[in-house]
């Protein structure tokens, strides 16, 4: 199918581009959250990714450009950059949590919750489940932006699913037996 | 609430620092901040390649920017050492180490841009002599539209440029009485 983002991107590249950005930030920055568990961290890298978007499309030629599926592409580069920055951060010493010394103020209440439930899960599930359902991407698209065949996708998703509603389960019980 | 459902609403909208934040990383649009020179308050313009403008703070310089240079100005911080940077050149009218985007001007303009940068404080030149220098000598007319170009006056001293015969000649950022007014503080004219 022809995206007509991509047609514009590949004709005027300048002019178009903030387009692509309003489109795809909320969902790029959405999923980013959830997977690196930081407001913050997100934001950055969120940035960070429109930005070496923009710099790739300035280097590919008008016919490459017009055919590409942006958002597939798009994740490709922000996966790429999330993988990075949890290597980079594993040579940092560990921040403290602000919610964590009992300052609540910038994170909804329930990320605290998706954390612990993510952390249950094996990574290629999370991330499937997260690109699924918090970004919003299509099975394809999910196959493109992780370079694995669809069929896996699919089952990391119906899997990733499954383990969240045991552990969700797990969590209500916990809480009616006090 | 079905667990995908629950899910959606992880989905949320991205803080307005991002799209402001790509428009800058990618140059699309430039920052601005606001400084002080011997002008007054001035605003200064800048991307990664470097400062872009230097204008007076005054109502209307947004659209005066977008109208020479195609692109949107946001209010912004410079990086943290070219802030030190941009104070030291508005003070000393010189760029130091400042890097300057040229992209809005020719070769030849950037040449006589990059001969003024050199002109030093307390002392002028006139369109004559820098036409000279750029290996062009009768093109003292070209040296003037190129000073009335000048993206970043005061970073880049034009106003140490003047008429051969003595006269003060032109000045983009204000007219002939600031540009006397910068000339007397730096101590060129009396």
């Amino acid at each position: 199918m022809a995206d007509n983002l991509a047609t514009e991107l590949a004709s005027d590249l300048d002019e178009s581009f903030p387009q692509l950005v309003a489109r795809l930030q909320n969902g790029v920055f959405s999923g980013l959250r959830q997977l690196a568990g930081d407001h913050h961290r997100a934001e950055d890298l969120t940035q960070e990714t429109f930005i070496r978007a923009y710099l790739a499309l300035q280097s590919y030629p008008a016919e490459r450009i017009r055919d590409m599926r942006l958002r597939g592409w798009i994740w490709t580069i922000a996966l790429n950059l999330f993988r990075n920055d949890v290597r980079a951060s594993a040579r940092r010493p560990v921040p403290v949590r602000l919610e964590d010394v009992g300052y609540t103020q910038s994170e909804p209440p329930d990320s605290r919750a998706w954390r612990r439930r993510w952390a249950l899960l094996p990574p290629a599930q999370r991330r499937a489940v997260i690109l699924r359902h918090v970004a919003g991407l299509s099975y394809r698209e999910i196959s493109e932006a992780t370079d694995r065949p669809a069929s896996t996708v699919r089952s990391d998703v119906r899997r990733g699913l499954a383990r969240l509603r045991s552990a969700i389960e797990e969590e209500t019980n916990k809480e009616v037996g006090g | 609430m079905t667990l995908e459902r629950e899910l959606e609403r992880l989905t949320v909208a991205a803080p307005g620092s991002v799209s402001g934040g790509v428009a800058l990383g990618t140059g699309l649009s430039d920052g601005f901040s606001v400084f002080e020179s011997p002008l007054g308050s001035v605003v200064v313009a800048f991307n990664p390649l470097g400062v872009s403008a230097v204008d007076l703070f005054t109502d209307g310089f947004e659209d005066r920017f977008a109208e020479r240079f195609r692109r949107q100005l946001l209010e912004a911080r410079p990086p943290r050492d070219w802030e030190r940077l941009i104070l030291q050149a508005l003070a000393e009218g010189t760029p130091g180490s400042l890097p300057v985007d040229f992209r809005s001007v020719t070769a030849f303009q950037r040449q006589v841009l990059e001969e003024t940068a050199a002109i030093p404080r307390g002392e002028t030149r006139s369109y004559g002599w820098l036409a000279g220098r750029t290996g062009r000598p009768g093109a003292a007319r070209a040296v003037g539209q190129t000073m009335a170009r000048n993206p970043v006056p005061l970073v880049i001293p034009c106003h140490r440029v003047v008429l051969s015969n003595g006269r003060i000649g032109h000045y983009g950022l204000g007219g002939a009485e600031r540009k006397r007014r910068l000339l007397r503080v730096e101590g060129a004219i009396s």
